[in-house]
């Protein structure tokens, strides 16, 4: 068996149907049992937004640390927002029709206790050095909160710093190729100054990061909302269906769709849970490394932040799939990439938003990525890797919208998939941490870190 | 004590005042001890071993002679300095034995009370209610001492009396005396804490331990501009923020981020 054709088996175990059930399982075994949502389901909801929301007013205000818990916040928003939203939601539709939608909001709901888990053991078990910065994520939380069984963080840390290269650096510098080029942008000045941004911002560290992201992110939303605005507007009429749709179709798809073939439950299922898990990260650990980076009284404080991120990504994913289906386009049937342009020929300003759109999301999650894939690196091997790390990060996001290493890509896309195994793993074992933390925090108990 | 040149100097919470003059007079100096306080200053002449005089002064208040030594007997904190060779500028004292029986009469009148240490102190009335019988000795006392700082209180004719009244009043609890403190208001933004109970505020542990050394006495916090007073606890990375616990958010009508200026209030 060659390197790719093992590549390809586990990339069908980590993406498989079986995978997704495992994340629902564990997100729902978080959600009810350890941060028991349902106990007090309305004080939770109130506290959640009061944590968030209503702390977006104090934004600029830290605990004393190097980001505030906003700025945490939008470093893992700047990753999840993505052009999964996009074109990857497009895609769910085609596959699984508007049932779909059904199923990737059920995997939205359980992955907000994964997620919530995620941004709470990070804090919890994070590193802080002399410098006052710090480390977190869940190869620390693996470390330290497990350590008969450490091996699973170095190969969470292993599949983060590689994967980083590929589906979180290639993969978007190619994305954000792939609509600029079209537009008269040659691949080659692309590439560079793709390099020059991800290298002077990385250079800066988590601050930089943290500031980059801060205003990336609000112009992701801007932009999203110039580019659906005018087709909510013209297919507005159309999305109370669109959502009776949904619901009609989550669970009986053949009868709903009536003659729509190909479309069947386990369809719905797979590709609703599919972007339900992965368009927002939960589960895979990514982005409980940007949370790490902020400084609170309370890790349970963070954990909320993280429900917050979820519920962006929702909002996206959600309103995009709507349109899409309030669109009819779906029935047509074709690639994502046709079906989204097809969908956006109808905006007054066509492709060029949509271009544009898919540039700022690629941009946004590379330079996320590229933070993350650091910090693992950083912990494989040390502070002194950081600036290698960050100079390969720049000479590849100037490769990827010159195209190749599809070998690369496809390895990288992988590991990204197998980061969730020790994650998962960890957030079982864990999660009894996490529950007395949610404890500890509706006490009124000041948090005590681990020694 | 130390000797800095001829200048000896320390204080009297190493060195009380009854043995320091004692050394003083056996050693046959000349010259003047000075004790200086931010609220008290009082100076004692010796002449060849013989105090001559004795002068303590609180404001626009001074006593003098036996009464002054008698006072100075009671400072158990106050830095003091020996000046060598300085002249009285009159003697209120006639030096001999009668000296030393002094302090040690009235060292043996001290040790029988229970007053602060720290005659900075300001005396108020306790807010706790509740009805005492008090002389009409005790009765004219009280009616002088509100607001004031303990050493301008005792700082008037029969020190030891006065002295003595005050130790009533602040054991039966009439009176308490509070240190004066200047804490600049410190402006914080709310932070929910969730849990039960309520009337207690959070603030980060190093702002509290800065208070804690500057007040050095319990103390309370007022929030403005609601002027409510509320019990005070330390709590780890806060800083910036003043932790309230939800029912007291609701009962004062704040949210989370709310600005909020706080003076912690003896």
């Amino acid at each position: 068996m060659d390197i790719l054709t093992l590549n390809e088996y586990l990339n069908r175990i980590v993406y498989g149907f079986p995978m997704k059930l495992v994340f629902l399982l564990v997100g729902a075994y978080l959600v009810i049992f350890q941060i028991r949502w349902f106990s007090a389901p309305f004080r939770m909801m109130r506290v959640s937004f009061s944590e968030t929301l209503g702390a977006i007013r104090e934004r600029a205000y830290g605990f004393g640390g190097q980001i505030t818990p906003f700025q945490a916040t939008m470093v893992a928003l700047s990753a999840t927002i993505g052009t999964g939203h996009l074109l990857g939601m497009v895609a769910a539709v085609l596959l699984g029709g508007p049932g779909a939608v059904f199923w990737m909001w059920v995997g939205y709901f359980f992955g907000t206790g994964s997620k919530f888990a995620e941004a709470t053991l990070a804090v919890h078990y994070r590193r802080r050095y002399a410098d006052g910065s710090v480390s977190g994520g869940p190869m620390h939380y693996l470390y330290r909160g497990l350590p008969r069984l450490r091996f699973l963080a170095y190969l969470f840390a292993f599949f983060a710093a590689v994967a980083a290269f590929g589906i979180g650096n290639l993969a978007q510098a190619g994305a954000v190729g792939g609509a600029l080029v079209p537009l008269g942008a040659p691949p080659a000045l692309v590439g560079l100054l793709l390099a020059l941004l991800v290298g002077v911002v990385l250079g800066g560290g988590i601050v930089w990061v943290a500031r980059f992201a801060q205003v990336v992110v609000p112009l992701k939303l801007l932009l999203f909302l110039l580019a659906m605005g005018p087709l909510l507007v013209l297919y507005g009429g159309r999305l109370w269906e669109a959502l009776s749709l949904v619901f009609q179709a989550a669970f009986s798809p053949e009868a709903a769709l009536g003659g729509a073939a190909g479309y069947s439950l386990y369809a719905a299922i797979n590709a609703g849970l599919g972007r339900g898990i992965f368009a927002n990260e939960a589960g895979l650990g990514s982005a409980a490394i940007a949370h790490a980076q902020a400084q609170v009284d309370h890790p349970v404080r963070q954990g909320f932040w993280g429900v917050t991120e979820m519920f962006v990504s929702f909002l996206v994913t959600s309103l995009t799939a709507l349109t899409f289906i309030a669109s009819g386009l779906w029935q047509k049937g074709g690639s994502a990439t046709e079906a989204a342009q097809a969908l956006f020929g109808a905006h007054p300003l066509g492709g060029v938003i949509l271009a544009l759109t898919v540039a700022v999301f690629a941009l946004g999650t590379m330079v996320a990525w590229g933070f993350y894939g650091e910090e693992a690196a950083a912990f494989l091997f040390g502070e002194g890797i950081r600036w290698p790390y960050r100079l390969t990060f720049a000479t590849l996001a100037f490769v990827g919208p010159l195209g190749g290493l599809e070998a690369f890509l496809a390895i990288s896309d992988t590991l990204n998939g197998l980061m969730a195994i020790p994650n998962l793993l960890g957030l079982v074992l864990l999660g009894g941490v996490v529950g007395r933390l949610v404890y500890g925090f509706f006490r009124g108990e000041p948090w005590v870190p681990p020694r | 004590m130390v000797k800095r040149g001829r200048m000896l100097s320390g204080n009297l919470a190493e060195f009380p005042f009854p043995s320091l003059v004692g050394a003083l007079m056996q050693a046959g100096r000349t010259g003047r001890l000075l004790l200086h306080l931010p609220f008290l200053e009082a100076e004692v002449y010796l002449r060849g071993g013989q105090v001559v005089h004795a002068r303590v002064q609180a404001g626009e208040r001074a006593l003098e002679g036996e009464e002054a030594l008698d006072l100075l007997v009671g400072l158990k904190r106050a830095p003091f300095a020996f000046e060598p060779e300085a002249l009285p500028p009159h003697t209120t004292l006639l030096g001999g034995l009668s000296v030393p029986a002094r302090l040690a009469e009235a060292q043996a009148f001290w040790q029988g009370l229970d007053l602060p240490a720290d005659w900075g102190y300001i005396l108020r009335l306790s807010p706790g209610g509740g009805e005492v019988e008090l002389s009409p000795e005790v009765l004219g006392v009280l009616a002088q001492v509100e607001g004031r700082r303990i050493a301008e209180v005792l700082l008037a004719p029969g020190p030891l009396r006065l002295a003595r009244v005050l130790n009533t009043l602040l054991g039966m609890g009439v009176l308490e005396a509070v240190p004066q403190v200047a804490i600049p208001p410190t402006p914080l933004l709310v932070l929910p804490i969730y849990g039960p109970g309520s009337g207690v505020a959070y603030v980060d542990e190093p702002l509290y331990a800065g208070w804690a050394r500057a007040i050095r006495h319990g103390f309370r916090l007022r929030l403005n501009p609601m002027g409510i007073l509320m019990e005070v606890r330390p709590r780890p990375n806060i800083p910036g923020r003043l932790g309230l616990l939800e029912e007291d958010l609701r009962r004062l009508r704040l949210r989370r981020g709310d600005k909020v200026e706080v003076v912690p209030e003896v």
